[in-house]
């Protein structure tokens, strides 16, 4: 406790593992269902994390890995999220990368680990299609919705078969 | 790094005490997640941050980070009231905790009970008769256990509860917590074996402080008496050329080194410690702050390893890095190659006279053309496999000394004839284990 004044106003990567460390344990004893995440390194700036597709889209049952990246200036820029696991979606590239406001200029430092990944799966759901990576998946996105799926099952790949 | 005994607001999820869980996390920053340091109000939207972290956040994006709201710096005051809670409930946490962990190990009939005491947790102030009324029933109850005790005793040092506990006509001194009859206090005020926070001055706030906790704050303040600080204007760094920040930077009496952008930045964090640090109950005396600034320098100014390193970029060059890197690299590979030779040379010295003796070996190799070469070397051998077998338990020691890197590792560089590069403080954020290299070469040296 006497810790915590002390080595708080440093602006230092200790205090981006302490407030990382506060959201795994967050994560952990409040788990979201369909969301997980987990530190790959012991300075907490680096995870992995999974996300399950919503049902009711064309993404359900499926279960997508993603990597996510902190810098020293976490929270007060947002942290690098890449999915892992090939995806079709409208606002993904084809190298995993990912076009979403709140990882640019609407993210905000109150956001967390968890809203990322809660908007991500939302986003699932409900593309961003004025302003697509792919735009073929946009495209096909409002119009032929069975097509689509079948992209989508064809590009996703099971985490066992990408460890390999 | 003893990082996983963070306290946090999920302690409270599984005690006798659930519901503080939000209570603590309401006591928390939203941007830190730590207790409020100088917690500050957005005068324009109402939301509560740490006053460096709302700084920070401001200055990257101007925006209040709970709801987006436009905010300038002039709009943050300080939010003494949450101010005093946090101070209140940090003091209270570990015993309370302590109670709320044991209780919920021990058998768990007894909620009623620990919903009141939550209760005098929650509404310390003025909860004097629920006080009395909850300790009745635990006595009726039979139930004496210590804890239920303790909530008066530490949490609540402010004298205005004293009298509770204590026979008509005793108080206890403000400052050294010792009862005493109240015609007595004022002459012992006058040698109170605590002085140090009754020479702080200020009346009011070293009775709210006396307890352990006040030993830090009352420290700080005997350093510097209290010179109340002025908040530095923010600079409009487009009118400012080199030259003249520089020498805005000087005034500060903040480091000037590095190009334009690093004394920008320099700039903007120490106006954040500096401001943030206005908004304090008890400044720190600009050492301090200078301090955290150095702090900052090694982890996200000048002095840091750059952020791209951890972050493998996507367009990442791997031929452009190994090129550039080549020296070093054909470096280490040479070295590492001169230690396995002189372990191999070792290992057939000591087959060759393994009948003369068990020391033979040693003497052997003083007995070298080169002894002076050679013993060394094995020696460095030695010492690492020594230091391999130690290291799993000792990882700090060896972080400990990876940190005192600039002065040792110049001392390598020049001993061990390996490095043929200039600088050796670039060489450690390179390699990931500098601390290695440094521990058996230094204390080869030692050896000799």
């Amino acid at each position: 406790m006497a810790l915590s004044a002390g080595t708080r106003s440093n602006g230092g990567s200790a205090n981006v593992a302490q407030r990382l460390q506060k959201e795994l344990m967050d994560i952990m004893t409040h788990p979201t269902p369909g969301i997980s995440a987990f530190p790959v390194d012991e300075n907490m700036t680096s995870w992995a994390a999974t996300i399950d597709g919503p049902a009711d889209t064309p993404y359900a049952g499926l279960t997508f890995k993603l990597s996510m990246e902190f810098a020293t200036t976490y929270p007060y820029t947002a942290p690098t999220v890449l999915f892992k696991t090939p995806i079709y979606h409208p606002n993904v590239d084809f190298s995993g990368r990912i076009c979403l406001d709140i990882l640019k200029e609407k993210w905000a430092a109150t956001m967390s680990v968890s809203s990322v990944l809660l908007s991500l799966q939302s986003l699932l759901g409900e593309p961003n299609n004025s302003s697509p990576l792919n735009g073929q998946a946009a495209e096909l996105w409002d119009k032929d919705m069975v097509e689509y799926k079948r992209l989508v099952i064809a590009r996703h790949k099971n985490p066992e078969e990408l460890e390999t | 790094m003893n990082s996983f005994d963070v306290p946090d607001s999920t302690d409270w999820s599984r005690t006798a005490l659930p519901l503080f869980e939000p209570l603590e996390a309401s006591l928390r920053c939203e941007v830190c997640k730590e207790f409020y340091v100088n917690p500050v109000i957005t005068t324009s939207c109402s939301h509560t941050f740490c006053s460096i972290c709302i700084r920070r956040c401001l200055s990257t994006d101007g925006r209040c980070p709970a709801c987006k709201t436009n905010v300038s710096t002039h709009q943050l005051l300080p939010n003494i009231a949450v101010r005093d809670l946090v101070k209140h409930f940090e003091e209270a946490r570990p015993k309370a905790l302590d109670l709320a962990r044991r209780e919920h190990n021990a058998d768990q009939p007894n909620n009623k009970r620990k919903l009141d005491e939550s209760d005098i947790e929650q509404n310390d102030l003025g909860s004097r008769t629920r006080l009395r009324r909850t300790r009745t029933r635990i006595i009726a109850d039979g139930l004496q256990r210590d804890p239920i005790e303790v909530p008066d005793s530490e949490g609540e040092d402010d004298g205005a509860y004293v009298p509770d506990h204590l026979p008509e006509g005793v108080v206890r001194c403000p400052i050294c917590q010792t009862p005493m009859k109240e015609e007595q206090v004022f002459s012992h005020l006058e040698d109170c074996p605590s002085e140090v926070s009754q020479s702080a001055g200020n009346g009011r706030q070293t009775r709210s402080t006396t307890n352990n906790a006040s030993s830090r704050s009352t420290q700080r303040r005997q350093n510097e008496p209290s010179p109340t600080p002025t908040r530095l204007p923010q600079l409009n760094y487009h009118l400012l050329k080199d030259v003249a920040l520089k020498k805005k930077l000087q005034e500060l009496g903040i480091p000037t080194w590095g190009k334009s952008q690093l004394l920008i930045r320099r700039h903007t964090e120490w106006l954040h410690l500096w401001n943030s640090n206005c908004d304090s109950e008890n400044p720190r005396p600009k050492k301090q702050l200078l301090q955290d600034l150095e702090n900052w320098e090694r982890t996200s100014g000048g002095r840091a390893a750059s952020t791209e390193s951890k972050i493998m970029q996507k367009d990442f060059n791997g031929q452009m890095h190994a090129s550039v890197h080549k020296d070093q690299f054909s470096a280490l590979i040479e070295s590492a190659r001169k230690k396995r030779e002189a372990v191999e040379q070792d290992q057939t010295q000591g087959e060759a006279h393994s009948t003369t003796g068990e020391d033979s070996a040693e003497q052997q190799s003083e007995l070298q053309s080169k002894p002076y070469e050679g013993n060394n070397e094995a020696l460095a051998t030695i010492r690492e496999k020594v230091a391999a077998v130690n290291r799993s338990g000792s990882t700090l020691a060896s972080l400990e000394a990876g940190a005192t890197s600039p002065t040792t590792l110049a001392r390598t560089a020049t001993s061990s004839h390996l490095n043929p590069f200039g600088s050796p403080s670039k060489i450690v954020p390179m390699f990931e284990m500098p601390a290695e290299p440094v521990v058996d070469a230094e204390s080869s040296t030692t050896f000799q």
